[in-house]
């Protein structure tokens, strides 16, 4: 816990009065707004420029499975590449909670799976992954984000992991398995590429 | 436990309601009871009977089977610690983010004992009711992490062949554990 957090204004969105606060503080009480407008324009309108005008340039991420991202350029790739494994992507937050300079979503991201997503070829399977974030502002800009969500359900849906009951013959099995598939979709994937050309 | 309690003047921001307990105070003593005490009364004690539990990879869970769940986590993990890293609050909500930690000695969602230690992130979101009970949990966690931890998952750079490969491996060893766990007589 980084302990500059805890010497900001104490003030929350239920007692702020505005009339007494001074200007950081009367701002606050938006955060959340700004951080659902900012995910809107992302992930539902696939406008990776918001990057670039709520990203703070010593912006850090923190992602599950990766090293720490460093600046909004990462950032907006991360996103990008996102936005062509799933070129439908949306997302829905379910709930905002905010204190302070830190807002905390809890989202639900739909798309289908249309390009390389970690790795795995294209299949065409609607995916959903859950996630929770928190953004910590600094003034009306985003300057770190963490997150959490479920890609072992996705690698599920894109039938990735094996059963959970498959025991350790099951999943050489389901290896094998994968692997033919990945291969048919590989080609699958080229050869569609190749038409579009 | 690490220093994310807020002021006085900010518990009471949060907590305007007079006579209702501080949402923070209980998500604190829930983990406490939870995961370092280890008390098998704490949900009784602090959930509503209608409570839910939204964990990934499971259905919905009731009380009795998250108690079950957190058992199991217990005895997988006798060394378990927990540090809470960040707590957002307002109003009937709770976000936290923390890290548990420790060494996997007993069966742990069908994998053997490894007897490797594990350290994983997660993120926690809680409604707590104007009694002061828990309506719902809801948890996201780096589970591709902790399996890439245990050996189960290949690293992120494996590829397909890679990933065959260490299959392969896992099974091996896999069995090669579930047998030494029998032959000293470790736990199922």
């Amino acid at each position: 816990m980084k302990e500059h957090l805890m010497a900001k204004p104490e003030q929350t969105e239920q007692t702020a009065r505005p009339e007494q606060t001074a200007k950081p503080e009367h701002e606050l009480p938006e955060l959340k707004e700004l951080a659902a407008h900012i995910a809107d324009r992302v992930w539902n309108h696939a406008d990776l420029g918001a990057i670039d005008e709520y990203f703070l340039p010593h912006f850090v991420g923190h992602f599950p499975g990766l090293p720490d991202v460093y600046g909004p350029a990462d950032f907006k790739k991360m996103g990008a590449d996102l936005r062509r494994a799933l070129p439908d992507l949306q997302e829905r937050i379910l709930v905002q909670v905010q204190e302070r300079d830190r807002v905390f979503m809890q989202a639900v991201l739909t798309g289908t799976h249309r390009g390389d997503l970690m790795g795995i070829p294209p299949t065409g399977v609607a995916t959903v992954l859950t996630e929770m974030i928190i953004l910590r502002f600094e003034g009306r800009k985003v300057a770190e984000l963490w997150q959490q969500a479920d890609y072992m359900g996705v690698m599920d849906q894109l039938g990735v992991v094996p059963p959970r009951d498959a025991g350790p013959l099951g999943q050489i099995a389901h290896t094998f398995k994968l692997m033919g598939r990945f291969g048919v979709l590989k080609a699958k994937d080229a050869l569609r590429q190749r038409s579009a050309a | 436990m690490t220093s994310t309690t807020s002021s006085s003047g900010q518990a009471a921001a949060a907590e305007a309601v007079p006579g209702r307990r501080d949402p923070r105070d209980a998500a604190h003593e829930l983990l406490e009871r939870c995961w370092r005490v280890k008390d098998v009364t704490v949900l009784d004690d602090m959930a509503d009977p209608a409570c839910t539990y939204t964990l990934p990879g499971h259905p919905r869970l009731d009380n009795k089977q998250f108690l079950d769940l957190m058992q199991q986590i217990w005895r997988a993990k006798p060394d378990l610690r927990i540090d809470l890293l960040d707590m957002i609050a307002e109003g009937e909500w709770v976000a936290s983010r923390v890290r548990f930690s420790g060494t996997q000695t007993g069966e742990l969602l069908g994998i053997p004992p490894t007897g490797r230690f594990v350290s994983i992130d997660e993120m926690i979101l809680e409604r707590w009711d104007e009694h002061g009970r828990l309506q719902e949990f809801h948890q996201e966690a780096d589970f591709v992490g902790m399996l890439t931890q245990l050996g189960v998952v290949p690293p992120k750079e494996a590829g397909p062949l890679g990933q065959l490969a260490h299959t392969f491996t896992s099974a091996a060893r896999f069995t090669w554990l579930r047998r030494k766990a029998r032959r000293t007589g470790g736990r199922q």
